[in-house]
């Protein structure tokens, strides 16, 4: 009996496991009627001093938390578990001044919901952003490196809110106990179990291993998004274009199929109708006012943490993509440097026929253009000389890197290059 | 025994063990007592302590006190002109490769990636010097990381080139006590190792 009761708590645990992720954590997504919904209320589009529109009926009030009897309650104390390991996470980007912009962005954004919505940078070289419940938002860094102004953070900011008041993740629970009767079945489960079930599930919700949203939830958030970065003054035309760049990098993939979708992506509607929707979406909420794009400020922000950003995106060593999204990075002008930089950086690490020289070329552009390179770039020229057979010019580059840093830890075993070469 | 077959589940069971010893080889760890000698591919090694030794049916072999995820000593067995590292469950077409005439600084770079492959993140390469490895000239490095759930790491390996193969300790482990716990049987593993490339 003992042994059937241990299994059964066992399958109850795993059970529970999958739910309560499914239910905590990030974004999924096709008819305009739930895009639409955020706007219904809207009486005319063109009417630029409109009042802000009211949530509707289900949405959370400022400072609202659940009753603590509600089943609302539950999924809240699981997230804040959640949460706690979040703020303590190794991954976590710290940095005061760019965790303090997008709680700058948030607050726009969220307007009375300022405080209820605690926004986490994560160091994770991939495209998302994610909501919990209790108002816990993650924004990986590989996301915030392929925004191109602040109204586009801005939209995955107001989509991500979209999720939080409309209380998507308790909508998610209560339809699944409505359609399988399983909520007495997580509740034994998660009573069963204690702690070491507990710890499985912020596991599992942290990792984001099971999408919860349902598609029309995620088009929901995503009119939701656009509306709200509308009301708080910002172009709205912005949401598409940032899916056209997505776009964009997954069309560079030399193989699509073979390769791992961005879990954001992959989980939301099909690129293309997201982004043609959001246009027609943009041209029904903008307004007379709505039309920062913020390209300056999102840069000043950013500009100061983009080169480790670009140093994870290289390790990925999905090359097609990285020199899509350097190139449309390149569009925008900002530390051009740097940019060349990393693109003899990834020719230098493909080593594909030919990439030896265009490694080099991009090498001397980031020499000459404006901003300023990481100051291992002679260090790398060493190397690609290296491989072309040209010693000379590798001993040259490698005395240069020892000149501009001579308490590079590598010191050493370049002086051992010198000697060697 | 005719009771546990006649049940299908617990037959299910049987198969599947079965079916995993089968595809793992002779996967499986044993025990190194302190000052035993252990040959691993072209290397030899005397355990300072005892350590717990995986031997796995791709070729990998390492040894941990608490468990690979903890801390563990990798060891890179003489790997030759395009071939990986180590076995990796990341993305196969992205797995980078050593190449003959690689300098130290390109097999750090090799090893931060393979171990991005790998979803740690944040690597990065410190304090890469010259030093013997295996009685061969050779270098060593330093390393930090988060694992993808966030948790600190450190590492430090130690490597040389012989005969254009590659040879390598790889010693990674949680930043808090664990990569502390085994770092001085490490450094006495990586001191004490030899290699014999002849017999390759």
């Amino acid at each position: 009996m003992t042994t059937i009761s241990a299994a059964f708590s066992r399958t109850a645990a795993a059970f529970a496991l999958v739910l309560a992720a499914g239910m905590l954590t990030t974004c999924k997504t096709d008819n305009l009627g739930a895009y639409d919904a955020p706007l219904a209320n809207r009486q005319n589009a063109d009417a630029a001093e409109s009042p802000p529109l009211p949530y509707r009926t289900g949405d959370l009030k400022p400072n609202e938390r659940p009753a603590p009897d509600s089943d609302e309650a539950g999924l809240w104390f699981i997230a804040d578990r959640a949460e706690s390991q979040i703020r303590t996470s190794g991954n976590r980007i710290t940095d005061p001044k760019i965790n303090a912009y997008l709680k700058n962005v948030v607050c726009r954004i969220a307007g009375p919901h300022c405080k209820d919505i605690r926004v986490y940078l994560l160091r994770v070289p991939a495209s998302n952003a994610s909501m919990s419940p209790n108002g816990t938002m993650q924004i990986w860094s590989g996301f915030l490196l392929r925004f191109r102004n602040e109204a586009q953070l801005a939209s995955v900011i107001g989509h991500e809110a979209g999720h939080y008041l409309r209380r998507h993740s308790l909508q998610r629970m209560r339809n699944i106990i409505e359609q399988t009767n399983t909520f007495s079945f997580l509740q034994f489960a998660l009573a069963g179990v204690g702690a070491g079930a507990g710890i499985g599930i912020l596991d599992v919700a942290m990792t984001g291993g099971i999408f919860a949203f349902s598609r029309d939830n995620e088009r929901e958030a995503d009119g939701y998004g656009i509306l709200l970065m509308s009301e708080a003054g910002y172009d709205p035309r912005e949401a598409s274009k940032m899916w056209k760049q997505v776009l964009r990098e997954e069309k560079a993939h030399k193989d699509a199929e073979s390769r791992r979708p961005e879990p954001f992506s992959s989980t939301h509607p099909a690129g293309e109708e997201r982004a043609e929707i959001l246009a027609r979406l943009a041209t029904r909420v903008m307004t007379r006012t709505s039309t920062d794009v913020g390209r300056d400020r999102f840069l000043e922000a950013v500009l100061p943490i983009r080169g480790g950003l670009l140093r994870d995106e290289l390790h990925r060593r999905q090359f097609d993509t990285f020199a899509e999204l350097l190139d449309m990075l390149m569009e925008d002008g900002a530390n051009m440097a740097e940019l060349h930089y990393f693109k003899g950086e990834l020719h230098r690490l493909r080593g594909k026929k030919d990439d030896a020289k265009i490694a080099l070329d991009a090498y001397n552009a980031a020499k000459t253009a404006e901003g300023s390179a990481p100051k291992d770039i002679d260090r790398s020229m060493a190397l690609v000389y290296r491989r072309l057979g040209r010693p000379d010019d590798a001993r040259a580059a490698l005395r240069r890197y020892l000149e501009a840093n001579p308490d590079a830890s590598d010191a050493a075993i370049v002086r051992q290059m010198l000697e060697g070469s | 025994m005719t009771k546990i077959l006649s049940n299908p589940l617990r037959r299910a069971c049987v198969v599947g063990l079965f079916a995993s010893v089968l595809m793992t080889g002779c996967a499986g760890y044993s025990l190194v007592k302190g000052g035993e000698h252990v040959s691993i591919g072209s290397m030899s090694v005397q355990a300072p302590g005892d350590w717990n030794h995986w031997r796995g049916g791709d070729g990998t072999e390492f040894w941990t006190l608490d468990g690979p995820a903890l801390q563990h000593i990798l060891f890179v067995k003489g790997v030759g002109d395009d071939e990986a590292p180590w076995p990796t469950r990341g993305d196969r077409e992205t797995v980078p490769k050593f190449r003959k005439g690689m300098s130290a600084i390109e097999i750090s770079e090799l090893v931060q990636a393979t171990l991005a492959n790998e979803e740690l993140q944040n690597v990065r390469i410190v304090d890469l010097k010259p030093d013997t490895f295996g009685g061969h000239p050779g270098f060593s490095f330093t390393m930090t990381m988060t694992s993808k759930k966030g948790l600190d790491m450190k590492g430090l390996a130690h490597g040389a080139v012989i005969k254009d193969k590659l040879y390598m300790t790889i010693y990674r482990g949680a930043a808090l006590h664990f990569f502390d716990r085994g770092l001085a049987d490490y450094e006495m593993i990586a001191a004490s190792l030899r290699i014999d490339a002849g017999e390759n």
